[in-house]
């Protein structure tokens, strides 16, 4: 057989696998391991792009990955793969990758050695520790962003650290927090096989979670009556596949929610035993409102939600009253089983944490809460928003595990865990990212206390709001220092004081965590290219010169570096050095280490070698009397997760009212901070495209997704083109009181906006439209609204079709 | 050339899926393999990666196609197409 012939058999055998299902595929899929047939060697990883988390097997011959097959036996994916994960084992192959350390000498890049550059750090470091940021990335590996955690707020004495996704999934961190006393959803992703009813609240998963969205798809191929209802601002590829689009008006979501609660009050077809027996109510205080609230009795939510008929929900959302009198039906009928999905339009809100909550409890009200396909359920947009951002808690208040620098007990635990002297973590709340880019954006006499930011596997230059303001000021502030660890040249490496190569995905070890708590592994299939080392090195290697000159946070209790590390004989590996990092598995031991905080909040993780066996597992996990593994699908479910008693149904063991209840929240429906008026005519949405994957650092480097989705573009209504004098092609420049880009103009395009409303995809850095986008953002998640703001229209150029 | 193995989610309507199989059965890229619950296995082979997603991209637009998912992509030629461009001796060197 030739080796095109063994291929196109290898191709069918995945093919056939994955229409066969999970038993076939254990009989027909490729082998883990080398072939002996063609000598390519195959290991299991997550995809390196969304959060749903697929799982593929990569094909690695001659140190280099050359093809990529979706793994049938992941429960994920079942051998699917979306456009981008088809092409993902090309994301490293870019042309341009960054190859050496580079720091910046009279306003040029010039290359230095990884010495240097980690002497430069540690100067700055040491010039100012409370002037020090990190940032970071829900697309850190776990043991990274674990690393980075330990290195701030173990080492460094400080909360100065949070990561991008701030910007993608803070709100329902909050919300969950909110709820259930605990972040992270309670349901998972089996619900796409059970569910009668989809409810996209603002969601497009047919383009961002394409291979979750084809789970759905696949029973309505099989025949079966799956009813999906698209509730949104703009027609989406997603809405292509709904029976019902309900088109709302910008922060419409919120009434909506509230209309539907209104009816299954007023027609009493509310779920009166489980509200009376796992819920309590709760609203906001007037004065100092906290992420807590307060607590109200079911008569006075009832009161506050009166007002929200359905007439009076038409009038604030656009949407007719018949169709919210539809939903509060569907809810009101408990035969049925119904998922809510959302991601960034409920998210990125300035009132993202109401409307989780909100959502939240209609599902809760309604009873629609912890059967198999009946419950609600958050996205994430990044591989490991969950795994590391959220769970690890890189975020400028969290510690890992789920516990918080404000909790004395907590702070406690961690010094514990991490051998510190008493005292050594801060209990003061860092600044959080708009705060952080804020104050690096300002003079020192200004209140500009941050000096220096270590970005790492991320590009705030494209994706902070209001980013004159938010990221190109501080450039022009002497003093301030950017620090960037990438794998490519982006906007953010571009502003760079100091540039640092870094591996990327199946170049290093690594762990994710997708969003419906699964948690993954990998190891190192391929080497990066030129000096790019590990993110977790660089981390590790900058706390090693600073212990080497006496800082006194690198060292424990018992005096030793912070990420000391013994052999089996108890030697110590200097990981600190690159050319000995792999001497040991420091992921496994980061990992095992973690491991340790994860039982408090019972998001109880295995060992790492279950992670090395499985295609991920969900937390919580814990150990069965015979000595296996079990992970969790539905969390407070009895029968399901583990910490739930018998006779017990469900138990909010988190309860924020200590009496295992979830909380149903009150919120008013309040307008967004700025709409559309005389001057400023146009609703912006902003958001992503199939093809390339947020600021398109990986995807644009892919010549045939580059070549699917080449530039951004406007996309705007046929009715309003003609108004402006605006034809498909024409250049239009989109101008809000925060700055302005000219674009492409599409009409009829792939989405299609109301009258009034446009939206522009955020992946091209050539076309920055984080430049025209507005900063504010949710009180309480401090996630900013890059779904709405008022913009004016003008063309500039005819295009060539005109 | 590359060589990528999908799975196509069917149309339940019988002139959609006819439809479907003519477009397919036509076109001498694709070898169709087995179908079962409403899934067809297939290998296409073409001669560039875009060509192969543009096709995808077709078949997901007929009538009724739930979804076309790729599963397998062999993509050996895109290195040995960059070794032919950089020459031998900087070919080994990215190695
Ligand atoms: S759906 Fe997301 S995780 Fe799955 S293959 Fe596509 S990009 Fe990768």
């Amino acid at each position: 057989m030739n080796r095109r012939d063994l291929l196109r058999g290898m191709a069918m055998s995945a093919a056939s696998a994955a229409v066969l299902g999970a038993a076939e595929a254990q009989r027909n899929v490729v082998q883990l391991g080398t072939s002996p047939r063609d000598g390519v060697s195959w290991q299991k990883a997550p995809c390196r792009f969304c959060g749903t988390g697929c799982h593929v097997q990569v094909g690695v011959r001659d140190r280099r990955i050359v093809a990529i097959q979706g793994d049938p036996l992941a429960a994920v994916n079942r051998g699917h793969l979306c456009v981008k994960g088809y092409h993902v084992g090309l994301a490293p192959y870019g042309p341009d990758r960054l190859t050496r350390p580079l720091l910046r000498r009279n306003g040029e890049l010039v290359p230095i050695t990884w010495d240097q550059a980690i002497d430069v750090i540690a100067d700055r470091i040491q010039a100012n520790p409370a002037g020090f940021g990190f940032y970071g990335s829900g697309q850190w590996t776990i043991p990274e962003g674990y690393a980075a955690t330990k290195f701030v707020k173990g080492g460094l004495g400080t909360n100065n650290i949070d990561a991008n996704a701030r910007l993608c999934m803070a709100s329902a961190v909050t919300s969950f927090i909110a709820t259930y006393g605990v972040d992270e959803p309670a349901s998972c992703f089996d619900d796409f096989e059970r569910c009668d009813v989809v409810i996209c609240w603002g969601n497009n998963p047919a383009e961002m979670h394409p291979v979750l969205f084809s789970r759905f798809i696949d029973r309505r191929s099989r025949g079966e009556q799956v009813t999906l209802i698209d509730i949104g601002t703009r027609r989406t590829r997603t809405t292509g596949y709904a029976q019902h689009y309900l088109e709302m008006k910008p922060h419409g979501d919120l009434a909506i929610a509230l209309g539907i609660m209104h009816l299954l009050i007023r027609e009493g077809t509310y779920d009166r035993n489980f509200v009376e027996r796992h819920c309590a109510f709760r609203a906001l205080q007037e004065a100092n409102p906290t992420l807590q609230g307060e607590a109200i009795d079911f008569e006075t939510w009832k009161r506050r939600v009166e007002e929200y008929t359905p007439e009076r929900v038409q009038e604030l959302s656009g949407v007719p009253a018949a169709e919210i009198r539809r939903l509060a039906g569907l809810f009101g009928n408990r035969d049925l089983r119904i998922t809510s999905l959302w991601c960034m339009g409920m998210n990125q809100h300035t009132r993202g944490t109401a409307v989780n909550n909100l959502v939240h409890g209609v599902h809760l009200l309604s009873g629609h809460w912890g059967r198999e396909g009946d419950g609600p359920t958050s996205l994430t947009g990044q591989p490991s928003a969950c795994g590391t951002v959220r769970e690890v808690g890189t975020l400028c208040h969290a510690l890992p595990g789920g516990g918080a620098v404000a909790n004395p007990a907590h702070r406690a635990a961690a010094e514990r865990l991490w051998s510190l002297p008493e005292g050594r973590i801060s209990d003061q709340i860092g600044p959080h990212t708009m705060e952080m880019f804020r104050q690096f954006g300002l003079r020192p006499e200004e209140g500009g206390n941050i000096d220096t930011i270590w970005v790492q596997v991320t590009n705030p230059g494209q994706t902070i709001p209001n980013a004159s303001e938010y990221f190109d000021r501080s450039r022009t502030i002497p003093g301030k220092f950017l620090i960037v660890s990438d794998v490519y040249p982006t906007l953010t490496t571009r502003a760079a004081d100091l540039v640092l190569p870094s591996a990327m995905w199946v170049e290093k070890n690594g762990m994710f965590g997708n969003s419906e708590r699964r948690t993954q592994q990998w190891f190192k299939m391929i080497d990066p290219p030129g000096e790019a080392r590990d993110d977790c090195w660089q981390t590790i290697a900058v706390a090693r010169r600073l212990f080497d000159r006496g800082h006194p946070g690198m060292r424990d209790a018992e005096g030793r570096f912070l990420f000391h590390t013994t052999d089996e004989r108890g030697r110590e590996v200097p990981i600190w050095d690159f050319r000995r990092y792999y001497d040991v598995n420091v992921d496994e031991r980061l990992f095992e280490e973690y491991r340790g905080f994860t039982a408090t909040k019972h998001k109880n993780l295995a060992p790492y070698r279950e992670y090395v066996a499985a295609r991920g597992l969900r937390w919580p996990v814990v150990e069965k009397p015979d000595g296996t593994w079990q992970e969790t699908r539905y969390r407070f479910v009895e029968g399901e997760d583990p910490f739930v008693p018998e006779s017990a149904g469900f138990q909010f063991y988190h309860s924020t009212s200590n009496d295992d209840r979830a909380q149903i929240w009150f919120h008013p429906y309040e307008p967004p901070p700025e709409v559309p008026d005389t001057e400023y005519p146009f609703w912006l949405c902003t958001g992503r495209v199939l093809e390339h994957w947020h600021s398109g650092t990986m995807t644009m480097r892919i010549p045939p997704l580059r070549r699917a989705m080449p530039q951004a573009y406007l996309e705007l209504h046929r009715e309003d083109a003609p108004q402006l004098g605006v034809a498909n092609g024409d250049r239009v420049r989109v101008e809000s009181r925060r700055g302005a880009i000219e674009l492409v103009a599409w009409i009829d395009g792939r989405g299609q906006p109301p009258r009034g409303s446009v939206f522009v995809p955020f992946f091209d850095e050539r076309l920055r439209i984080n430049l025209v986008t507005l900063h504010e953002y949710d009180p309480f998640s401090k996630q900013p609204d890059y779904k709405k703001c008022a913009v004016r229209l003008r063309r500039v150029g005819r295009g060539a079709a005109s | 050339m590359p060589i990528t193995g999908a799975v196509i989610l069917l149309p339940t309507e019988e002139p959609a899926r006819r439809a479907l199989f003519e477009r397919l059965e036509r076109d001498p890229r694709v070898e169709l393999g087995i179908e079962a619950a409403g899934r067809l296995a297939l290998v296409v082979e073409t001669e560039t990666t875009r060509e192969c997603t543009n096709l995808f991209d077709e078949l997901s637009a007929l009538e009724g196609v739930g979804a076309v998912l790729p599963v397998f992509h062999d993509f050996s030629d895109f290195h040995d197409a960059r070794d032919a461009q950089a020459g031998p001796s900087d070919a080994r060197s990215e190695r």
